[in-house]
């Protein structure tokens, strides 16, 4: 299925190849430098680009360019979540997945590219497995390989691989046996003009981190499960009792896993925790126009809002702007037309304000339209959906585990009009 | 014999993506080698690792299509099929027998449709779009709705992701609207999307408008117009075009809208609103006298080709109603022409000669003028045209009878354009695959077939069963006993392990306290639907003491009871051969009952066939269950499945039960291979 890969940076050069079928030739990429060239813009670039003998579908994620090259028809979406997966380990392997990461690890990255596909076909892309294959780089394992020549390569099998729980290794074991469960939800919306919210809608995750010995089964219920309307699950839960009791029981993959993302459903309305005022003006004769921004908090439960902070895409015509904040800082890039104001905590008895001008292009007409503001915030220990879990239980395993549950709303793609 | 392989290793759960991924490559279109696995893979699917899911849903899909009857007509079916049922006129059901028979669903098409569903959920975007293809697909139209929740989550994803997605529902949304209408404002453009994914919402908005929603969809458009993104504001003024053909309400109100387009600033914008007003006005040629005159001012300041050849010609189709600013723009034009684009030079040519032929006094030596600059004109497409205009409408001696017509040939109701979805002709393609998303046929597409006339026969399938059923019941016990007794007793034993199985599993529920790990185990197995795993295996040292304990009781049972119901077997055996061919039909029960009524002889035919089968399978018995145990001492899955196969006579519940029951079942088997 997957021929080969190709690893391009933001300025156009290929820095690692991978074939697995026959090698195929670099040139094929220049199509994809072609359709790079007319999307002007990085996020342009078609993920699927015929050429006449393959098909190239790509992926852009942290400035690099994942390009798989194909032969015969294959669902798009395959190859497509493929390489995030893909992405996804490199992150887990070595924290970050920029260019010089990659470079620096190249064997590392090419081992276990060659165990997730085998022959062009996925293979092993769970993360647990593949670190039982290839072991993940650290400081005292390179040194070590560096003086005995060995590799990181494991010496036997993976165990779980064969079995029913592919997902977790088995004899893990761990001193203090701890599980966290991390409910963060997203907030995403479009407001208007006027402050009247056009769309709105919650989704939200459980990230979880378990650290338990053995082959632990563990069970989450929820207080007011009817919540969720939409759910996708990591593939450890067995979906027959979600299906019956409305309850979520697996048996953990070991480490950092996404256990559970849903959709809260649309007839509840969204709580939108925070308010933004805001006069942006452009006159028609001079060249300067008016900027203010007030941020302030609303339905927040009595939370604080903090981490907040604003960006706005300005008109190509507007050439600098000097603003006063009353609080944090702020930043406009003259080249990219790109305002951030990082805000910070809202403090409800002063609020935050961003107020100036801006200077126009002289003689340019005004532009249309008024930027859109993009908003940033949390808000810790609050689910805006109102979700809650309702206790955790273990099976299998006789010691008692440090449970933990934490709940976090951020925004999401939240966009105001002006 | 690579195929053979193939089909051998099928068999086995871990493996089965695969080796189905392997078929795929070696022998697409064997589809006669998927018969006997295809229950087997339904009933696995939701335990293989994603990938294969993918492979193995795409191959199922294409299956289906070649194996099913379709089930797209089901509405008008029913309707018959309800009268059939409730009106005892001799004469309609005389009729209606005639006719087509009801409709009902291959218990095995369902058994497909119920067993990917659960996929929807899957954290992998690919497995929920090969889902969503199946259903769109294969499944009746009533039940496709439950995709678009999930393809709508999708969207939260990677831009790739969003990107495929859209398009597929940019494909769906042209069939069928209802399916998405409630999900509208998720499609809702956000000015932080690439251009590509806006295009497509635009594209998904402007299918799913109707009377009822309209009004604020052209609210949001309005927004879309002044986005600083021009290439996207242009697509927008599009989708108004669009939106003002499809829907005849509002047609007014976008054209008032595009003409206050026309004063914008922004040129591209302008460009684009003239092409679409063009387009409006030819489909309603009333009185826009208005409209075209303020477009003809605009000529001086546009430079867009495009819009310049759009106003021109429009001018030239209205040339009647505007007769005062007709022969100035050709004039206008006549000056220009040399610099201008080989666009609008056409278009001005096909001014000249409607003018010439409508206001020949004014205009004769204009388009005269004209008619020379095209001759030596650098594109040989326009000197053609010109030569070409000349001869049609300069009388000279040499003119024929074609001339006489020009009028008619130039001014002719031109029909209007239809405004229609680039996402048109993409239906064609299978949703999710390469090729419909760049709608050209990809190398190794499998176009996929169309939904057979009559199904072809069923059991092909069905041989699986009773072969397998066979090496299910334990120990050989069935051997003894004739095959239609056979048959019931099977059946029975169904019934009564379902029972005994929710017995059991109160049991293993009440016993969960004193006995931890067995009730653990059980808890287990309900959920990871018939897995056998060598972990289980080597727990089933421990578990199969008990579980062996009770399936003897519960064979025992059995036995007991279809001796005691011998007696009564010889006139139900007829009703109970029918049920156990078709094995399934639960659902439609009832229908299937009053068609064994009134069709005597169509009951007597299945029966016969039954003992056909019976017999065969009795001769084949003895080799095939030597082979079938050599295999299974290197997989024990094909154990666990027959006792699913059956299920889809069983209400969701049973089957839970059912499949719950499946492993202690299993788990005695391979206990006793192993004794």
């Amino acid at each position: 299925m997957i021929h080969s890969l190709f690893l391009i940076n933001s300025s156009g050069d290929i820095f690692l190849e991978k074939h697995w079928k026959s090698v195929v030739s670099r040139s094929v990429c220049d199509y994809f430098f072609e359709a790079q060239e007319r999307a002007t813009e990085a996020e342009n670039v078609p993920p699927v680009i015929p050429t006449p003998h393959h098909y190239l579908l790509s992926v852009y994620r942290h400035k690099i360019f994942f390009v798989a090259v194909i032969q015969t028809e294959v669902p798009p979406l395959f190859v497509i979540e493929f390489l995030h997966r893909v992405v996804d380990t490199f992150q887990d392997y070595f924290g970050v997945c920029s260019e010089p990461v990659i470079k620096d690890n190249v064997v590392v990255v090419y081992e276990v590219l060659e165990e997730m596909l085998d022959n062009g076909f996925p293979l092993a892309t769970e993360s647990n497995i593949l670190k039982e294959l290839i072991k993940p780089p650290t400081i005292l394992r390179t040194v070590v390989n560096t003086i005995t020549g060995s590799t990181n390569v494991g010496d036997q099998l993976p165990t779980g691989q064969l079995s029913v729980v592919p997902w977790r290794r088995t004899g893990v074991k761990y001193t203090n046996n701890e599980a966290y469960f991390d409910v963060i939800e997203e907030i995403d919306a479009i407001i208007d003009k006027s402050g009247s919210t056009i769309t709105a809608e919650i989704q939200g995750v459980i990230d979880a981190c378990v650290k338990l010995t053995g082959m632990p089964d563990l069970t989450l219920s929820f207080m007011n499960p009817r919540l969720l309307d939409d759910v996708s699950f990591h593939p450890c839960v067995r979906f027959k009792r979600w299906e019956s009791e409305r309850i979520l029981s697996f048996i953990p993959p070991d480490g950092n896993f996404r256990l559970l993302s849903y959709h809260v459903s649309a007839q509840n309305l969204v709580a939108i925790p925070v308010y933004v005022k805001h006069n942006i003006s452009f006159r028609d004769s001079s060249s300067l126009g008016r900027f203010e921004i007030t941020v302030g908090p609303k339905q927040t439960m009595g939370k604080t809002i903090e981490g907040v902070t604003v960006t706005s895409q300005m008109p190509k015509g507007v050439l600098n702007m000097s603003l006063t904040p009353s609080q944090g800082t702020h930043t406009f890039d003259p080249v990219t037309k790109m305002l951030s104001w990082d805000v910070g905590k809202i403090n409800p008895q002063k609020l935050p304000s961003l107020k100036g001008t801006m200077s126009l292009q002289a003689g340019a007409s005004k532009p249309d339209e008024n930027p859109t503001i993009n908003l940033q915030f949390k808000i810790q220990q609050l689910a805006i959906s109102g979700l809650k879990v309702n206790r955790l239980d273990m099976y299998g395993e006789k010691y008692k585990p440090f449970k933990g549950i934490k709940y976090m709303t951020k925004a999401g793609k939240f966009q105001v009009r002006t | 014999q690579l195929i053979h392989i193939v089909m051998k290793v099928i068999r086995a759960q871990l493996v089965a993506g695969s080796v189905v991924m392997a078929f795929e490559e070696v022998c697409p279109d064997r589809i006669d080698l998927i018969h006997k696995n295809y229950r087997k893979l339904c009933n696995l699917l939701v335990d293989v690792e994603e990938w294969g899911q993918v492979v193995i849903i795409h191959m199922l899909t294409r299956y289906a299509r070649t194996q099913f009857v379709s089930p797209w007509k089901e509405g008008d079916e029913l309707e018959d099929n309800g009268k059939n049922f409730y009106e005892s006129d001799d004469d309609q059901k005389e009729k209606t027998d005639k006719r087509k028979k009801p409709y009902t669903m291959d218990p095995d098409h369902r058994l497909l449709i119920r067993n990917t569903k659960p996929l929807l959920q899957s954290r992998n975007a690919a497995v929920v779009m090969a889902v969503a293809q199946l259903y769109w697909h294969i499944s009746p139209k009533s039940e496709a709705g439950i995709i678009s929740k999930s393809l709508v989550r999708l969207l939260r994803s990677n831009r790739e992701v969003q990107y495929i997605v859209l398009q597929n529902i940019a494909t769906m949304s042209i069939q069928r609207k209802g399916m998405f209408e409630p999900y509208l404002k998720s499609f809702y453009v956000r000015s932080t999307d690439p251009t590509m994914i806006k295009t497509l919402k635009l594209e998904i908005l402007t299918n799913l408008a109707n009377e009822a929603n309209i009004s604020t969809l052209l609210r949001e458009f309005q927004t879309y117009v002044k986005s600083q993104d021009k290439q996207f504001a242009a697509a927008t003024i599009q989708t108004i075009g669009r939106c003002a053909t499809n829907i005849l309400e509002v047609t007014d109100t976008c054209l008032n809208g595009l003409v206050c387009l026309l004063s914008n600033r922004d040129e591209i914008v302008v460009a684009e609103s003239v092409v679409v007003i063009k387009k409006l006005l030819q489909m309603q040629p009333a009185q826009h006298g208005e409209i075209i005159k303020h477009m003809a001012k605009l000529l001086d300041s546009i430079t867009v080709p495009v819009a310049r050849a759009s106003i021109l010609w429009l001018i030239g189709e209205n040339c009647e109603r505007v007769p005062k600013i007709a022969p100035d723009v050709l004039r206008k034009m006549a000056k220009s022409f040399t610099s201008e684009d080989d666009l609008v030079k056409l278009q001005i040519l096909n001014l000249g000669a409607k003018l010439y032929l409508t206001n020949s006094k004014q205009t004769k030596l204009l388009t005269q003028y004209i008619l020379n600059l095209g001759k030596y004109d650098q594109n040989y497409d326009i000197r053609d045209r010109t030569r070409f205009i000349r001869q049609l409408i300069v009388p000279n001696e040499k003119s024929g009878a074609l001339s006489k017509y020009a009028k008619k040939i130039f001014l002719a109701q031109k029909p209007a354009p239809l405004l229609e979805s680039p996402f048109k002709d993409r239906d064609h393609f299978q949703l999710g695959t390469l090729s419909h998303t760049l709608n050209i046929k990809a190398t190794g597409y499998l176009e996929l077939s169309n939904w057979p006339e009559v199904a072809p026969d069923p059991s092909v399938r069905n041989v699986e069963v009773i072969e397998l059923a066979k090496e299910w019941t334990p120990a050989g016990k069935a051997k003894q006993e004739n095959s239609a007794k056979k048959f019931y007793s099977e059946s029975e034993e169904e019934e009564d392990s379902s029972d005994s199985s929710s017995d059991s599993e109160s049991e293993s529920g009440s016993e969960s306290g004193e006995q931890g790990e067995s009730g653990e185990e059980g808890d287990s197995n309900e959920d990871s639907s018939e897995d056998s795993s060598s972990e289980q295996d080597s727990e089933s040292g421990r578990g199969s003491g008990l579980e062996n304990k009770r399936t003897a009781k519960r064979n025992s049972k059995a036995k007991g009871k279809s001796d005691s119901e011998d007696g009564e077997k010889e006139n139900e055996k007829s009703k109970t051969s029918d049920s156990s061919n078709d094995e399934s039909s639960s659902i439609e029960d009832s229908s299937s009952d009053s068609e064994s009524e009134s069709e005597p002889e169509s009951e007597s035919e299945s029966r016969r066939v039954t003992k056909e089968k019976e017999k065969k399978t009795k001769q084949d018995r003895t080799p095939l269950t030597k082979d079938v145990s050599l295999l299974d001492l290197d997989d024990f899955n094909p154990v666990s499945t027959p006792v699913a196969l059956p299920t889809p006579a069983l209400s969701p519940s049973l089957m839970a039960d059912l499949e719950g029951l499946n492993l202690s079942t299993s788990s005695s088997v391979i206990s006793v291979s192993y004794f």
